[in-house]
C-alpha cells in the first residue's frame, strides 16, 4: 500500500522532526527520573526526637531530617496506648503513659514517609498520622522536572506552524 | 383435579422452605454453639472488655466454683486492653480489638478475686476492674484477715503534711552503709518494728546514739539506707519495677518525680481544701518521703484516694508485692 513515491497511504504523514522531538523528550524524561544524583547535604548526625502522642495526633506531626542521619525517636503517650509505625521503613514501637517507646534507625531512604498509630486507640485512630521527611524529596522534584520536560517536548512536537 | 394436587405440592414446598429458614437455621447455629461448648469439656465464659466510659468489663462480676475449670474468652470491641487476675495467676497483656484471647482458670480456694485492666485504654483506665467470687469447697472459709497495719496502729493517712526536718545532703548509699560495719540497733534489724519507723526518725535515733558519734551525717544516712534495703531481694525489686511501670508510672512518672502525663490536671480536691495534694506524690522529694514510715506508705497504697483519685492497690497486690513496692519507692532516694 504505497504510492509511487514510496510513502505510506492512509496514515497522516508525520514529519521526521516530530519523531525527533518525541524521542529527545522521552530520553530526557527517563534521564530525569532515573539518573543517579550525588547526595548533597550535611554530614550525618544523631538526632534525638521526642514525639508525643495523644488521641488523635502526633506532636510534632512532621519530622524533617537529612538522609543518613541516625534517628533516636522517643515516643511518649499522654493519654492511652499509642503506637508508631513508619511506612517505608517498616519499624514500629508502642508507648503508654509513663512507659515511653524507643525507635533507633538510620534514615537511609530519602523521601516523605507517613508514620501512623498502629494500636487501635479510639474512633479516629485511622486518622492519627504524621510525616517523616528524609532529605530533599527527590522523587517529588524528579516528577516535577519530568512533567515540565514532557510539557515542553509535547509543545515542540505538536506545535502547528 | 391434577391441577389442585400440584398446587398443594407447591404450597407444601414453600412451607418447607419457610420452616427451614425460620427453625432449622437458628437451631443449627444455637446447636453448633451448644455443641462447641459441650465438646470443649470446660465451661466457657465470655468477657467483653470495653473502655470504662463504655462500661468496662462485662460481666464485671463472675461466680465460679472451687475446682471447676473455666475458659475465659476475652475480647475487645474498641481499644487495646489487658487483664490481670492476681489471685488466679492470670496475666494477659494484649487484648487487641478483633482478637479473642482464651485463658483457662481453675480456682482452688474460695474467696473474692479482683481483676483489672493493665493497659491504658482511656483516661479512666484505672476504674476498669471487676470481681470473681469463688464459692464451694470444704470447709467453708471464714475470713480471718486482720486489719492492715496502719489501722492497727491508728495512723491517720491524711495527717498532712509530713515533712522531715533533717534530709541528707547527698544520696545515701546502701553499699557504703553496709561497708561501715556498724551494728544496728534492735528496732532497725527487726522488720516489724522498722516498718513503723520513718527513715528520718531512724536517722535521729542513730545520730543521738553516742556509739555513732564518730560517724559523719552522710554516713549515718548511708546506715539508714542500708538498714532499709538490706533484706530486700533483687527479684522482689524487679517484680516491683514491673508493677510500677504498669500501675504507677503513668501518674508518678517513670523517674518517680510525680510528673507523669496521666497525673497532670487531675481534678483532685484542691478546690475544696488547698491543703490537699495538687497532684501525684514526688517520690524523689526527701523531705516528704523520708518522713513516711513503710506502714504509712502501705496504708496509702492500700487505700488510695489521697485527694487526687489515686486507685487502691490492696486488692491487686499480694503482701510481698506491697512491701516490695514500698522498697522500690525507697530506691528513688537510696543509691546502690
Amino acid at each position: 500500500m504505497a504510492d509511487s513515491r514510496g510513502r505510506a497511504v492512509g496514515l497522516p504523514s508525520v514529519p521526521r522532526t516530530r519523531w525527533w522531538a518525541a524521542g529527545v523528550t522521552m530520553s530526557l524524561v527517563l534521564l530525569t527520573l532515573l539518573a543517579p544524583l550525588p547526595v548533597i547535604g550535611a554530614a550525618p548526625q544523631e538526632r534525638h526526637i521526642t514525639i508525643s502522642a495523644r488521641s488523635f495526633a502526633f506532636e510534632p506531626g512532621t519530622v524533617r531530617v537529612n538522609r543518613g542521619d541516625t534517628l533516636i525517636i522517643n515516643l511518649e503517650s499522654t493519654d492511652v496506648v499509642h503506637g508508631l509505625y513508619v511506612d517505608g521503613y517498616g519499624l514500629a514501637t508502642q508507648a503508654e503513659p509513663g512507659r515511653p517507646g524507643q525507635l533507633t534507625f538510620v534514615a537511609d531512604r530519602s523521601g516523605a514517609f507517613r508514620f501512623r498509630c498502629n494500636v487501635a486507640c479510639g474512633n479516629l485512630h485511622p486518622f492519627m498520622i504524621g510525616k517523616l521527611v528524609v532529605g530533599p524529596n527527590l522523587t517529588w522534584l524528579r516528577a516535577i522536572a519530568a512533567t515540565l520536560i514532557t510539557a515542553v517536548g509535547a509543545m515542540t512536537a505538536f506545535w502547528k506552524r | 383435579m391434577k391441577h389442585v394436587r400440584s398446587r398443594i405440592k407447591e404450597e407444601l414446598f414453600a412451607l418447607g422452605v419457610v420452616l427451614v429458614v425460620l427453625v432449622a437455621f437458628p437451631a443449627g447455629i444455637f446447636g453448633y454453639q451448644a455443641w462447641r461448648t459441650a465438646s470443649a469439656g470446660v465451661k466457657i465464659v465470655e468477657i467483653v472488655a470495653r473502655a470504662p466510659e463504655q462500661g468496662g468489663f462485662s460481666p464485671d462480676r463472675l461466680s465460679l466454683r472451687v475446682g471447676e475449670t473455666v475458659r475465659l474468652r476475652i475480647s475487645s470491641p474498641d481499644v487495646v486492653h489487658g487483664l490481670t487476675i492476681p489471685g488466679l495467676g492470670v496475666n494477659v497483656n494484649d487484648i487487641y480489638p478483633g482478637k479473642v484471647v482464651e485463658v483457662d482458670v481453675t480456682p482452688d480456694k474460695p474467696g473474692r478475686y479482683a481483676f483489672a485492666c493493665t493497659r491504658w485504654c482511656s483516661v479512666d483506665h484505672w476504674r476498669m476492674r471487676g470481681v470473681i467470687e469463688v464459692t464451694g469447697g470444704s470447709p467453708p472459709v471464714i475470713a480471718t484477715t486482720e486489719p492492715p497495719l496502719f489501722q492497727q496502729l491508728g495512723i491517720d493517712l491524711d495527717a498532712m503534711p509530713h515533712e522531715a526536718h533533717a534530709t541528707p545532703n547527698a544520696t545515701p548509699s546502701i553499699s557504703v552503709g553496709a561497708a561501715l560495719n556498724v551494728a544496728l540497733p534492735q528496732d532497725l534489724t527487726d522488720p516489724a518494728t522498722r516498718r513503723t519507723l520513718a527513715p528520718a526518725g531512724a536517722f535521729d535515733n542513730l545520730r543521738a546514739d553516742p556509739a555513732n558519734a564518730a560517724l559523719s551525717d552522710a554516713d549515718v544516712w548511708n546506715l539508714v539506707a542500708w538498714a532499709w534495703m538490706k533484706d530486700v531481694s533483687p527479684t522482689a525489686l524487679a517484680r516491683a519495677a514491673t508493677l510500677y511501670a504498669r500501675d504507677c508510672a503513668a501518674c508518678h512518672g517513670p523517674d518517680g518525680k510525680g510528673k507523669g502525663p496521666a497525673g497532670l490536671n487531675l481534678p483532685g480536691m484542691q478546690k475544696m481544701d488547698p491543703a490537699m495534694p495538687s497532684g501525684p506524690a514526688d517520690f524523689t522529694d526527701p523531705a516528704h518521703m523520708l518522713a513516711a514510715s513503710d506502714v504509712l506508705l502501705q496504708g496509702k497504697l492500700l487505700r488510695g484516694g489521697m485527694g487526687t483519685g489515686m486507685p487502691e492497690f490492696g486488692s491487686l497486690y499480694t503482701d510481698e508485692e506491697q512491701w516490695a513496692m514500698i522498697a522500690y519507692l525507697r530506691t528513688f532516694l537510696f543509691a546502690k
